[in-house]
C-alpha cells in the first residue's frame, strides 16, 4: 500500500512538475532530474576541483556524476588563466583558456564556457555581488564573487547602509546610507579608490538608487516633497525629474534591460503591485500579476527581458515569484523553502537564477536559486553573519 | 455621609491652621536664589524652563523621556498604525492633539517625525511606509495649525524593528515617534 502510494506520488509528480515545484521540494527534485545534464567535473588541482564542482552543484542544470554524459576538466595554466576541455563520449566538444582578474576569477570564467557549450545557457559563476553585511557589527557594503570569495568591505560608515546596486560598468556602487545627515541619503562610492560622494542628498528620504543598464540615468525614490515618489536624474545625480505624483507609496525602481521603461513598486490601489511605466515618465500600467495583495522589490532580468522577479507575501510569510510579460506561463512562486521567507530577489547573468536572501527573525543569507526547478543554493557563509540584499553584477 | 461630612470639617480646619500658621512665617525666598533654582519649588513660577516641567507632566505621564542632548526621545506618546496602513487612527488623534498643545508651550522647540515599520515586509516598501506614516502625522498636525517649519520627517523603516516579536510587538513597531528638537 505504501509503495502503491509512493508510485501515484512519483506519477502526479511526473505528469505535473510545474504544479508541484512551488510548493514542495521533494517534488522539485524528482522533477529536476528529468531536465537535468549529467557532467563530471573535475580540476587539475584540489582548489579548482573544488570551487568547479561548487559551481556547478549550484546550478540547476546539472547533475554531477562519476561518471555522465559529459567530463568537465579544468586545468591551470598561468596565475589566472584556466583551461577548460569538455569531451562527450571521448570526443572533444571544447578546448579553451579563459583569463581572469585572479585564479578564482579565472575558473569560473571557464567554468561559464563550459556551461554555454553544455547547455546553450549564458554562464552565470563569474557574476559579482555586492550586498549588506553586519559582520563589523553595523550594516556596511561588501562586495565578492558569486560564491563568496575574494570578499571586500567597501563602506565603514558606521551607520545603516541599505541596497546596494551595481553602476554596469562593475566599477561602481550606489547605496542608500543615514551616513552623516542622520536622513537617508544616497551615496556612489569608487571600488578602484573607494571615495565616496554624496549622489542626491535632498530634505527627507533618498533611496532605492538604480542606475539604467546604459548607466546614463538613475531612477531613485525621493520623499522630499512631501510622498514617497519615482525620479529620474542623470548618471551625476542632477537633472532631477519626477516621474509619479500620487497619494501612495512608491519604491523600489528598475529599468527594463533596453533602458526604455522602469518597473517599481507602488501602493496607489491599496496594497503594494508592480507598475511599469516609460522611463520618460507618463501613465503608468500595472502588472496584471494576480498572484497575491503584496508584491514588491521588483528586478528586471537584463538577460531575458519578458522576465520580472519579485517579492510576494504568501501566507503569513514571503517568497519570490516571477512574472512573465510574454504571458506564456502564469506569474509563480518560485522560492522553496517556505515557511522561511525569501525576499530581495536579484537576476544572475543567465535570466534564468537569481540570488535571493533566506531571511528568518535575527538572520540573514543568501541563496542561489534555479527558478525552474526550484533548486536553492546558500553561497553566504555564517563567518560572513548576516548577508542580505544582493545586487548582481554580470561581465 | 456623617463621617464624610466630619472627614471634610477636619480637613478645612487643619488647612486653616496651616495656613494661619504660614502667614506669620517670614517671607518666601525668591526660588532662584535657593540652591535648587526655579525648577520644582514653585510650579506657577516655572516657565518651561526648569528640569521639571508640570505643563509636561501630563504628555509623557511619569516617564519624562529621554535627553539626547539636542532631541528628547518618549516625551510625547507615538502615533500607533494597522499593519501596512498609514492612516491616522481616531484613537490616536488625541496624541497628536497633546503635541501641538506642547509646541504651543515650547515655541522655541520643533518635532520630528520618525516613521516606523515592523520587520516584516519588504525593506524598500517600508523605508517608503515610514516615510508615509511621518507624512500623516506630519499633515495631520498642519491641519490643527502646526506650522510646516515646526515639524521634520525621517523615516527608519524597518531598520530598528524587533524581529522575532509577537503581534503586541510588531504593532509597536508600526509607529510614528515624536522626537522633540530642541532647538
Amino acid at each position: 500500500m505504501q509503495t502503491l502510494l509512493r508510485l501515484l506520488a512519483l506519477t502526479v509528480a511526473l505528469i505535473a512538475p510545474s504544479v508541484f515545484a512551488a510548493q514542495d521540494l521533494g517534488d522539485v527534485v524528482i522533477s529536476a532530474d528529468l531536465r537535468t545534464i549529467a557532467v563530471h567535473v573535475s580540476g587539475g588541482t584540489p582548489e579548482l576541483d573544488n570551487l568547479a564542482n561548487l559551481a556547478f552543484s549550484a546550478h540547476g542544470r546539472y547533475r554531477r556524476v562519476a561518471s555522465g554524459a559529459y567530463d568537465i576538466k579544468f586545468t591551470q595554466v598561468a596565475p589566472s588563466q584556466v583551461q577548460v576541455t569538455v569531451t562527450k563520449a571521448g570526443a572533444t566538444v571544447l578546448t579553451q583558456v579563459a583569463s581572469g582578474t585572479s585564479l578564482r576569477n579565472a575558473l569560473f570564467r571557464a567554468a561559464d564556457l563550459a556551461v554555454k557549450a553544455t547547455s546553450g545557457l549564458k554562464g552565470f559563476f563569474a557574476d559579482r555581488l555586492t550586498f549588506i553585511s553586519n559582520y563589523s557589527g553595523h550594516p556596511e557594503v561588501f562586495t565578492s564573487d558569486l560564491f563568496f570569495g575574494e570578499v571586500k568591505q567597501i563602506t565603514r560608515d558606521n551607520a545603516q547602509a541599505m541596497t546596494p546596486r551595481w553602476a554596469p560598468e562593475g566599477g561602481r556602487i550606489l547605496y542608500t546610507s543615514f551616513y552623516k545627515s542622520g536622513f537617508p541619503d544616497i551615496f556612489l562610492i569608487d571600488l578602484n579608490t573607494l571615495q565616496r560622494t554624496t549622489f542626491v542628498s535632498f530634505k527627507g528620504t533618498n533611496s532605492g538608487a538604480h542606475f539604467n543598464p546604459a548607466g546614463t540615468q538613475v531612477a531613485m525614490v525621493l520623499s522630499g516633497e512631501g510622498n514617497p515618489e519615482i525620479y529620474v536624474s542623470n548618471a551625476q545625480g542632477r537633472q532631477v525629474a519626477r516621474r509619479t505624483r500620487t497619494p501612495s507609496v512608491e519604491a523600489s525602481p528598475c529599468f527594463s534591460p533596453d533602458g526604455s521603461r522602469m518597473v517599481f513598486t507602488s501602493d496607489a490601489a491599496g496594497g503594494p503591485q508592480l507598475y511599469v511605466m516609460s522611463a520618460a515618465g507618463g501613465s503608468a500600467q500595472r502588472l496584471p500579476t494576480a498572484i497575491s495583495g503584496y508584491c514588491a522589490e521588483p528586478d528586471w532580468s537584463r538577460c531575458d527581458p519578458n522576465k520580472i522577479a519579485f517579492t510576494v507575501r504568501s501566507g503569513r510569510g514571503y517568497q519570490v515569484a516571477v512574472y512573465d510579460l510574454s504571458g506564456k506561463t502564469p506569474t509563480k512562486v518560485v522560492s522553496t523553502k517556505s515557511p522561511v521567507d525569501a525576499v530581495e530577489p536579484s537576476w544572475l547573468g543567465d535570466g534564468r537564477h537569481l540570488v535571493y536572501t533566506e531571511r528568518s527573525a535575527n538572520s540573514r543569507g543568501l541563496c542561489i536559486l534555479d527558478t525552474e526547478t526550484g533548486k536553492s543554493t546558500h553561497i553566504s557563509p555564517a563567518s560572513m553573519r548576516q548577508c542580505s540584499q544582493a545586487s548582481v553584477w554580470a561581465p | 455621609m456623617n463621617l464624610f461630612t466630619k472627614k471634610l470639617c477636619f480637613v478645612a480646619i487643619a488647612s486653616a491652621v496651616v495656613l494661619t500658621g504660614c502667614s506669620k512665617k517670614p517671607r518666601r525666598p525668591d526660588p532662584s536664589s535657593t540652591v535648587l533654582g526655579p525648577s520644582g519649588i514653585n510650579p506657577t513660577d516655572v516657565n518651561g524652563t526648569g528640569l521639571v516641567d508640570p505643563t509636561a507632566a501630563g504628555l509623557g505621564g511619569p516617564n519624562a523621556g529621554i535627553d539626547e542632548g539636542d532631541k528628547i526621545r518618549g516625551l510625547l506618546q507615538p502615533v500607533y498604525f494597522d499593519f501596512d496602513k498609514s492612516g491616522i487612527k481616531p484613537s490616536e488623534r488625541a496624541k497628536l492633539e497633546e503635541a501641538k498643545k506642547y509646541l504651543g508651550e515650547h515655541p522655541e522647540q520643533r518635532l520630528l517625525l520618525e516613521g516606523h515599520c515592523d520587520w516584516k515586509g519588504t525593506s524598500e516598501y517600508n523605508l517608503g511606509l515610514g516615510d508615509r506614516r511621518a507624512g500623516a502625522a506630519k499633515q495631520y498636525l498642519s491641519t490643527l495649525g502646526v506650522p510646516a517649519e515646526k515639524l521634520e520627517t525621517l523615516s527608519k523603516g524597518n531598520l530598528d524593528a524587533v524581529e522575532k516579536a509577537d503581534e503586541a510587538t510588531m504593532a509597536k513597531d508600526r509607529r510614528v515617534e515624536l522626537v522633540v528638537l530642541k532647538k
